[in-house]
C-alpha cells in the first residue's frame, strides 16, 4: 500500500483513481517534499478538525488535493499556466478556461489560495514556503501580507512553476502587483496589471463616475487583447457567459447549501463551510464539477440534520456573521463555536444586494467594470462598508466579527470605519479581530480565545436582556 | 546666507500669513503631498495651495490609533492623527482637502478624515499605469478638481489665469531645478538640508515671495567658495521626507555624509519638468504631472524609478545610496530589496536601509548604521 493511501482514500479518492494516478500524486508530492511522516499529519488533523462524518466533507477536502495535484504539475503537463491574484476580478479565470478550445490546455489559478487551503489547513506545513517568502522580498516585521509570502516563498522554493502570466488587480491592494514586479524581476514572467482608482467619495456607493468604470473598462478588455495575443483565446459576451455557466452548478450548490446554514441550530461548523469558500475564488479545474458534487451532497447530508434539528451549537446560541474564514488553519476557525457562538453565514457567502439599473455601456470590460463598481469592494471603502450592511438584513445574526487579515491593507483601511458606520447604523455589535489567515506566528490562540469568549458573553447578556 | 534666513523666516510664519489670507476671503486649498495636485489650479482660481506634508512628530502617529490600525504608513498615520485632533492649524485653517488617490495609504487618510472630522475631502483618482487611458482619467480628475474649485471660489479658471499661474509655478521649478542642479559640481554649495528646507518652503509659501528669495539664492551660491560636500556623496531616497522630520539629514550631515541630490514620493516637490504654456492647459498639467514625472514606487511597474535612481546616482557622481522609507509603506519596502542589486550592477554601488516610525528610540540605532555606512563608502 502506498504511503499516501489511506489520507486520500479518507478523502474519497476511490482505488481505480489512487492506480490511475499514482505517478502523477507521487510527483506532485515529491515536489512538494511531502512524505509518509506528513500524510500521517494530515491525516489526523482532517480527522480531529474536519467533520469526516460527512462525505460531502470527506469530498470536499479530496477535490482541494486534485487541485493541488494539478497546480503542481501543470508546468510538467505541459500546459499553459495563468495565475491571477486573491482576490481575483469576477469570473476572469473561468472565462479564459471556457474560451480556450480544450480546458485540458490550461492551469488557470490563484496559486497562494491552493497552497494554503492544503499546505496550511491539512499538511500543517506552510511556515518553510512563509519562510522563503519572507527570505525572498517580503520580510518579517513589516506587515507583509502572508498570503503572498506564500505565492513568493512557493515560487522560489520551485513548488509551483512559473507562470506564462500573471493578472494582478493593481489598485485594490498595493502588495500584490508589487509582489508580482518583485517576482517579474526574479522569474522574469509578464504581469498584466488591471488598474483602475478607488477614488469614489465617502458617502457616494451605489453611485459611480461613468469614467472610472470607462478606466477600468479599458483595462480589462487590454487584458483580454493580451491573452487573445499572447494564447489565441478569445474573451467575449459569450466567453464571459459561458464562464458564469461553468460556475453556475457550483454557485447553486453553494447557494443550497447556505440556505441551510441559515437554521437554527445552526448544523454545519464553520471549519466545514470553510472548504467550500475559496472553491470559486482559487480554482478553476476540478473544482468546478467535482467540488459542485461534493457541495450537493453535503447540502444533502445538512438537509437532514436541519429535518433533525442537529445543530453544531445549541439551539439559540448567538448568532455571527464573520467577514473571512482562516484558510490555512482550521484552530482559529474552530474557536468562534468553541466560544458558543453560531455561524449562519460568513460574508462572502450572503447575496449581493439587488443592483441598481446598469448603464449602457458597450465593451465587456465595462460591463464587467460596472459590476465591480456595484460589488462595493472595488468602490470605495465606504462601497465595501454599505455593501456588507445591505447584505446583513439576509443573514438572521446578533453580532458581527470583523475578522481581518492584520497585513491586509484594504481591510485595514476600513476596518474601524467599518466598526462605527455597522454599529452606528443597525445596532449590531461588530469584534473587530485581528488575525492572520496564513501565518499562525502572527496570533496567539490564547488571545484570539479570550477575545471571543469575552465577545460571546456580551452577546449571550444582550440576547437574554432583549 | 542672507536668503536662506529669509526662507526660514517666511517658512516659521507660513501660518500666520495663511490666516492673513482667509481673513481677506481667499480661500485655502490643503492638499495631500505626492506631486499629483497641481498647485496651478488653487492660484489661478484666487486661493493659496498648502501642502500637508508637516510630520515627523510621534504624538501624531499615537493620536491616529484609535482612528486607524498600525499597519499604514507612518506619514498618512501622523496625518490622521493631526487631522483629527482638532488642534493642527493648518488642518484647521483649510477651506478644502483635495487628496489625490495614490495607494491605500492615502485612501485611509482620505476616508477616515472625511468620517471622523468636518473638513472638506475632495479625492480624486491618480493611476498607476503611464497609459493613454490613465491619461486621460487623470485628466479627468483634474477637470473635477478644476470645478470643485472654481464652485469653492466663486473664480473662473480661464485660460489666461490658468497660463499666468503655470508661469509662476514653472519660474519657481526651473529656480528649484538651478539651485539642485549646482550640487552636481565637486564643490557643492548648498546643504541638502538647505535644499530639503527650499523644496518644503515651494509647498507653503507664497510663491512670488520664494522665487524672489531663490533669485537672492543663487546669487549669493554663485559668489560662495563654501564646499558643502568633504564626505561621502550621497543620493537620499524613499518614500517620505515630511517637513519636520529632519532626523536622517540631521544624522548623515553629523556622521559626514553629503546628501547632494534626493528623491521622494512625498516630501520632495517634482522639479524637473516645466508645464507647457502652449495649447490646452489642462491637458499640459497631466502631460506634466502625470506622463512626465518620475513614477513613485506604487505605480505598476516602478522600474522607470529604479532606472531613474540609477541614473541620478551617476549624474551627481554620488559615492553610496540611502533609502529612508517609513514603516509599512509596502511598496517602497518590496523595491529595497531588489534595487540593490540593479544599483550594484549599474553602478557598483552600495546602499543602505533605513526604516523610521518617527520614534525618538529610534535616532542612536540609525546614527550606528549611517556612521558604519559612511566608513565601510569612505574614498
Amino acid at each position: 500500500m502506498t504511503y499516501y493511501h489511506k489520507l486520500l482514500k479518507l478523502c474519497e479518492f476511490d482505488e481505480a483513481e489512487l492506480l490511475s494516478q499514482k505517478e502523477r500524486i507521487e510527483r506532485a508530492f515529491q515536489i512538494l517534499e511531502l512524505g509518509p511522516a506528513d500524510m500521517e499529519i494530515a491525516e489526523a488533523r482532517i480527522k480531529k478538525y474536519f467533520d469526516t462524518g460527512l462525505l460531502g466533507v470527506r469530498k470536499a477536502i479530496g477535490v482541494w488535493f486534485k487541485e493541488l495535484f494539478d497546480l503542481v504539475l501543470s508546468r510538467e503537463e505541459g500546459k499553459k499556466i495563468i495565475y491571477y491574484g486573491y482576490p481575483p476580478f469576477q469570473y476572469i479565470g473561468l472565462a479564459i478556461k471556457a474560451a480556450a478550445k480544450s480546458k485540458n490546455d490550461f492551469y488557470v489559478g490563484c496559486p497562494e489560495a491552493v497552497i494554503s487551503q492544503t499546505l496550511g489547513q491539512f499538511f500543517h506545513k506552510l511556515l518553510p514556503v512563509l519562510e522563503a517568502g519572507e527570505d525572498a522580498g517580503l520580510p518579517p516585521g513589516h506587515a507583509m501580507c502572508s498570503l503572498l509570502q506564500v505565492k513568493v516563498g512557493a515560487l522560489e522554493k520551485g513548488i509551483i512553476p512559473v507562470p506564462d502570466l500573471s493578472i494582478a488587480t493593481s489598485y485594490f491592494c498595493d502588495m500584490g502587483p508589487k509582489s508580482d514586479e518583485l517576482l517579474q524581476y526574479k522569474f522574469g514572467y509578464p504581469v498584466e496589471y488591471i488598474d483602475s482608482c478607488l477614488d469614489s467619495a465617502w458617502g457616494t456607493w451605489p453611485e459611480y463616475d461613468h469614467e472610472t468604470v470607462r478606466y477600468l473598462g479599458a483595462q480589462l478588455d487590454k487584458l483580454f487583447c493580451t491573452i487573445k495575443d499572447k494564447f489565441a483565446i478569445e474573451i467575449n459576451d459569450e466567453t464571459w457567459q459561458q464562464g458564469r455557466l461553468i460556475a453556475g452548478r457550483l454557485y447553486s450548490a453553494i447557494n443550497k447549501l447556505t440556505g441551510l446554514l441559515a437554521a437554527d441550530p445552526v448544523p454545519l461548523s464553520v471549519v466545514d463551510s470553510e472548504l467550500i469558500l475559496n472553491f470559486p475564488i482559487g480554482c478553476t479545474g476540478s473544482v468546478m464539477d467535482e467540488g459542485a458534487e461534493a457541495i450537493e451532497i453535503l447540502a444533502e447530508e445538512v438537509k437532514k440534520r436541519v429535518e433533525n434539528g442537529f445543530g453544531v451549537a445549541p439551539k439559540e446560541s448567538p448568532r455571527v456573521l464573520i467577514v473571512l474564514h482562516s484558510i490555512s488553519d482550521p484552530v482559529v476557525n474552530r474557536l468562534i463555536e468553541d466560544a458558543g457562538l453560531a455561524v449562519p453565514s460568513t460574508m462572502a457567502l450572503l447575496p449581493p444586494p439587488p443592483e441598481p439599473e446598469s448603464y449602457p455601456f458597450t465593451t465587456l470590460g465595462e460591463k464587467r467594470a460596472e459590476k465591480a463598481m456595484f460589488g462595493g469592494a472595488y468602490h470605495s471603502t465606504y462601497g465595501m462598508v454599505k455593501r456588507i450592511q445591505a447584505s446583513l438584513k439576509y443573514a438572521d445574526v446578533d453580532g458581527i466579527i470583523y475578522n481581518y487579515p492584520f497585513a491586509c491593507r484594504p481591510f485595514v483601511c476600513g476596518n474601524k470605519l467599518t466598526k462605527l458606520h455597522i454599529e452606528n447604523e443597525t445596532g449590531l455589535p461588530t469584534l473587530l479581530l485581528d488575525m492572520d489567515p496564513q501565518d499562525e506566528r502572527y496570533y496567539s490562540i490564547g488571545a484570539l480565545r479570550t477575545r471571543l469568549e469575552t465577545f460571546a458573553e456580551m452577546l449571550r447578556a444582550r440576547k437574554a436582556a432583549a | 546666507m542672507e536668503a536662506i534666513n529669509k526662507i526660514k523666516a517666511h517658512l516659521k510664519s507660513g501660518i500666520n500669513d495663511l490666516k492673513q489670507a482667509k481673513d481677506q476671503g481667499i480661500k485655502i486649498i490643503g492638499y495631500v503631498p505626492g506631486g499629483y495636485f497641481p498647485e496651478e489650479l488653487a492660484i489661478a482660481a484666487g486661493a493659496m495651495p498648502v501642502c500637508l506634508i508637516r510630520a515627523g512628530d510621534h504624538a501624531s502617529v499615537e493620536a491616529s490609533i484609535a482612528y486607524i490600525d498600525r499597519w499604514l504608513d507612518t506619514f498618512y498615520r501622523a496625518q490622521i492623527g493631526s487631522g483629527v485632533s482638532g488642534k493642527d492649524q493648518y488642518y484647521n485653517i483649510i477651506d478644502v482637502m483635495i487628496a489625490p488617490i495614490t495607494d491605500s495609504n492615502n485612501r485611509a487618510l482620505s476616508d477616515t478624515l472625511d468620517y471622523h472630522t468636518d473638513i472638506d475631502i475632495f479625492p480624486f483618482g491618480v493611476p498607476h499605469k503611464k497609459e493613454e487611458s490613465g491619461y486621460q482619467y487623470y485628466l479627468h480628475g483634474l477637470k473635477k478638481v478644476k470645478a470643485k474649485l472654481e464652485q469653492l471660489t466663486g473664480v473662473e479658471i480661464t485660460e489666461e489665469r490658468l497660463k499666468e499661474a503655470i508661469q509662476l509655478c514653472n519660474k519657481e521649478r526651473e529656480l528649484l531645478r538651478k539651485i539642485s542642479l549646482m550640487r552636481k559640481s565637486e564643490i557643492v554649495p548648498i546643504s541638502a538640508k538647505d535644499f530639503v528646507m527650499i523644496n518644503h518652503a515651494a509647498m507653503i509659501i507664497d510663491k512670488k515671495v520664494l522665487i524672489e528669495c531663490m533669485k537672492s539664492l543663487i546669487q549669493e551660491l554663485q559668489e560662495t567658495d563654501t564646499d558643502n560636500a568633504k564626505g561621502p556623496r550621497l543620493l537620499l531616497t524613499g518614500s517620505t521626507l515630511a517637513m519636520g522630520d529632519g532626523k536622517i539629514l540631521d544624522l548623515i550631515e553629523e556622521a559626514g555624509g553629503n546628501v547632494v541630490i534626493e528623491e521622494f514620493a512625498e516630501g520632495i516637490k517634482p522639479y524637473w519638468q516645466n508645464v507647457n504654456t502652449s495649447g490646452d492647459l489642462l491637458e499640459a498639467l497631466a502631460q506634466t504631472y502625470f506622463m512626465d514625472r518620475i513614477v513613485p514606487a506604487w505605480f505598476r511597474p516602478a522600474s522607470e524609478r529604479l532606472e531613474y535612481l540609477v541614473k541620478l546616482a551617476k549624474d551627481f557622481s554620488v559615492d553610496g545610496v540611502v533609502w529612508y522609507q517609513l514603516m509599512y509603506r509596502e511598496s517602497y519596502k518590496i523595491e529595497s530589496y531588489y534595487f540593490p542589486d540593479i544599483l550594484e550592477k549599474e553602478t557598483g554601488l552600495s546602499m543602505l536601509t533605513l526604516e523610521s516610525d518617527y520614534d525618538p528610540s529610534e535616532i542612536g540605532q540609525m546614527r550606528t548604521r549611517i556612521e558604519t555606512y559612511l566608513e565601510s563608502i569612505r574614498r
